[in-house]
């Protein structure tokens, strides 16, 4: 049987060594991490691997532009992928576009501005395939993601 | 010094002032009074002398012009024979003069002071001698020809001329005289009368026997308004027999003085009426209203110028313009602590989006590797999992701390929407009723509203109520009671507004944590159950829907949360 591939794209090193070792001891999975966004989308593009795990704040590339770039291309855009980020990331994010907007935080309207809960909406929105991605709150527990990796990858 | 005593000051201050001007103008209208009234005597003086000294030109001149007369002297020889004729022609021409000359009595005396004749009007009493010896008069009147003095006989005084008797031709009196002739006036009740009619007033005689000196003091006294005018009557011997007493009384005086005492009277009336009216009104006007205001400053309580601020008066405004004042410093505290608050939950909310991101992902390590040694690890090592189980357990309590900061510093993030009140506290009475299963505790219902959408935040409208009905199943121990009561009300400006009530059976708290309770990270919970922001969530989330939150609480008694939901908010 051939072993499912899973990739890891997190900037969280040691995280990405627990998941590798978590997840290869858990069953029969070959494992890839990634360090930033664009290594992990590289990675991707060769491995195409049954499950993607995408963390959100990365360096380089960013995770919902993984996740865009991943959607365009029709040989990933069906890859499962599960983003490992708490809310407070999502809030972070929320400051980036502040900044990229060039405007100060404390003159923002915050009622017109996103909310976290409603990025991460937009995101699942502009998946192509709602099914496929699901989001997992950082910190979780060994048997949270092995009931997530159960449920997408069906028994193994 | 109280207003009080400075206004007592200052009007006493008046009066004397007053008093002191009414004294000076009393003195100089009093001085004028004197003046006029001393006109009034000199000039009432000297009338009374010219009517006197007219009175007695009548003696002085029958004295005069039958003296120097020929039948006169013939008289005297003639009668000295006893002669009839002579008898007849002295009745003619003496006793006609009487009555021109208004004289009563007239005596003639020879050189040998033999009364040759005498006559007198028939009402006075007879003198038929001249009441006093006429020897002493002979020698005064045979060197000085002429004598004029009072004599006051028994009949009454009279005043008396005497001449020597001449022949016609002798004018000048120089030969030796031929005889006396003396005549006399009665000062009579007809002569009294006569005067006063003249002098306007009471004339009077007094014998300078029957009055003593006590009288003549009595007057020279100046009685305010009568005075005395009194003439000596001097008789021969020079010494007074009487006096000729004018008394008046001078009405404008009287007048004067009555009025001085009745500006007196006036003057102290109008005092004591001002007095009682300055009394009166000045407390009722500005003592009072004065006092309350003062009262009402230093105690700091402006209910008690409720009264006085509907007058229109300028303590109405004085009294408007300070609970004013005081009302905008009550509104500026409570502006400023509710800023105050605002500004501490904003800034604690920042911190804790920035925490949150930092210690999410050690956590996460932390729990999976958690997770991957207690999977690792063999069967037997109980301790060892132990160990590990409460590693877990404590990341997982920090992640919950994490969470609820998370969820505290995103309360801010509202997205509005058209939800059912009574869904939102149906979903989050079954939260906490699922929390306290294992607790006997009731829960309440009183819904007076029923389908009332309002624009809101469904999720934290429910966090906000289930974090209070968290909190009241906290406070209970044991067994209780949490009632959730919900109606509509007008607020002050007439505007709809929601009311829930949220309140439980529990212990309640005091005064001093109640006033912090919404302060973030203030718990009474102990270590490790409450991270203390709960209710300042609660807060936040109210605040940014326009919504307030009050508490009552009594130790013993329980807790209420009254929260107030503007119905048009959007």
């Amino acid at each position: 049987m051939e072993k499912k591939k899973i990739v890891i794209i997190d900037d969280e090193k040691d995280f990405c060594f627990l998941m590798k070792s978590l997840l290869e001891g858990m069953g029969p999975f070959e494992v890839d991490t990634a360090l930033d966004g664009e290594e992990g989308y590289y990675i991707v593009l060769e491995k195409k691997p049954d499950l993607i795990f995408l963390d959100y704040v990365m360096p380089k590339m960013r995770g919902d532009e993984v996740l865009r770039l991943l959607r365009q291309n029709s040989e990933t855009d069906k890859i499962p992928v599960v983003i490992t980020s708490g809310l407070g990331e999502a809030t972070y994010l929320e400051k980036e576009e502040l900044d990229k907007q060039g405007i100060s935080k404390d003159r923002i309207d915050r009622k017109k501005m996103p909310t976290p809960k409603r990025m991460v909406g937009e995101i699942f929105k502009k998946a192509q395939n709602f099914e496929s991605i699901m989001y997992l709150e950082k910190p979780f527990s060994r048997e949270t993601l092995l009931g997530l990796v159960r449920k997408i990858l069906g028994d193994f | 010094m109280k207003i009080q005593v400075k206004l007592v000051l200052f009007l006493l201050l008046t009066i004397v002032f007053f008093s002191v001007g009414l004294f000076f103008i009393d003195q100089i209208q009093q001085k004028e009074f004197f003046t006029i009234l001393e006109d009034r005597k000199e000039h009432t003086t000297y009338f009374f002398n010219e009517i006197f000294n007219l009175k007695g030109n009548s003696l002085d001149a029958i004295s005069f012009d039958y003296t120097y007369w020929d039948e006169m002297v013939d008289l005297i020889e003639r009668k000295n024979q006893t002669d009839e004729e002579a008898e007849e022609w002295a009745e003619e021409n003496i006793g006609n003069a009487m009555e021109t000359y208004d004289i009563q009595f007239a005596w003639v005396y020879d050189l040998d002071s033999r009364l040759i004749y005498s006559i007198q009007e028939e009402e006075e009493g007879f003198l038929k001698e001249f009441p006093i010896s006429f020897n002493k008069i002979k020698e005064k009147l045979y060197s000085e020809h002429f004598v004029d003095f009072f004599v006051w006989s028994k009949e009454g005084p009279l005043e008396v001329r005497g001449a020597t008797i001449h022949p016609t031709s002798d004018v000048d009196r120089k030969t030796p005289p031929r005889g006396y002739f003396l005549v006399a006036r009665a000062l009579n009740n007809e002569f009294v009368e006569n005067f006063s009619q003249l002098m306007e007033g009471n004339v009077f005689l007094m014998d300078r026997l029957s009055y003593k000196d006590e009288d003549v003091k009595e007057l020279h006294r100046d009685l305010e308004d009568v005075f005395y005018i009194y003439r000596e009557l001097y008789g021969f011997d020079g010494e007074a027999v009487g006096s000729l007493v004018f008394r008046t009384q001078y009405p404008l005086a009287d007048y004067l003085l009555r009025s001085k005492q009745k500006n007196f009277y006036y003057f102290i009336v109008s005092i004591i009426s001002f007095l009682i009216f300055f009394f009166l009104f000045g407390f009722v006007w500005i003592s009072k209203p004065l006092g309350k205001i003062s009262k009402a400053l230093s105690c700091e309580e402006v209910d008690q110028l409720e009264d006085l601020e509907k007058s229109g008066a300028e303590f109405g405004v004085i009294a408007r313009l300070i609970s004013k004042f005081f009302k905008q410093q009550k509104q500026l505290k409570e502006a400023q602590g509710q800023i105050l608050q605002s500004e501490k939950m904003a800034a604690v909310g920042q911190l804790s989006a920035g925490v949150a991101h930092e210690v999410k992902n050690p956590l996460a390590i932390i729990l999976l590797s958690v997770g991957s040694l207690d999977h690792e690890i063999a069967e037997s090592d109980e301790k060892t999992r132990s160990h590990l189980k409460m590693i877990k357990e404590a990341a997982e309590r920090a992640n919950s701390v994490v969470v609820q900061l998370l969820n505290f510093s995103r309360s801010s993030d509202i997205k509005m929407e058209e939800v059912s009140v009574e869904e939102i506290l149906n979903n989050a009475t079954l939260l906490a009723k699922n929390v306290f299963k294992s607790k006997n505790i009731i829960f309440h219902w009183e819904c007076f509203i029923q389908e009332i959408i309002i624009f809101a935040d469904k999720i934290l409208m429910e966090q906000v109520f289930f974090n209070l009905l968290l909190n009241a199943g906290d406070a209970i121990e044991g067994a209780g009671d949490i009632f959730v009561k919900t109606c509509l009300e007008k607020d002050k400006t007439q505007k709809d507004q929601i009311v829930v009530e949220v309140s439980d059976t529990g212990p309640g708290m005091s005064k001093e944590v109640m006033s912090r309770i919404f302060e973030p990270f203030y718990t009474t919970k102990e270590q490790g159950r409450g991270t203390g922001l709960g209710l300042s969530t609660v807060y936040m989330i109210l605040e940014k829907h326009h919504a307030t939150i009050e508490v009552e609480s009594e130790e013993g008694k329980g807790t209420k949360f009254i929260i107030r939901i503007p119905f048009s908010a959007k």
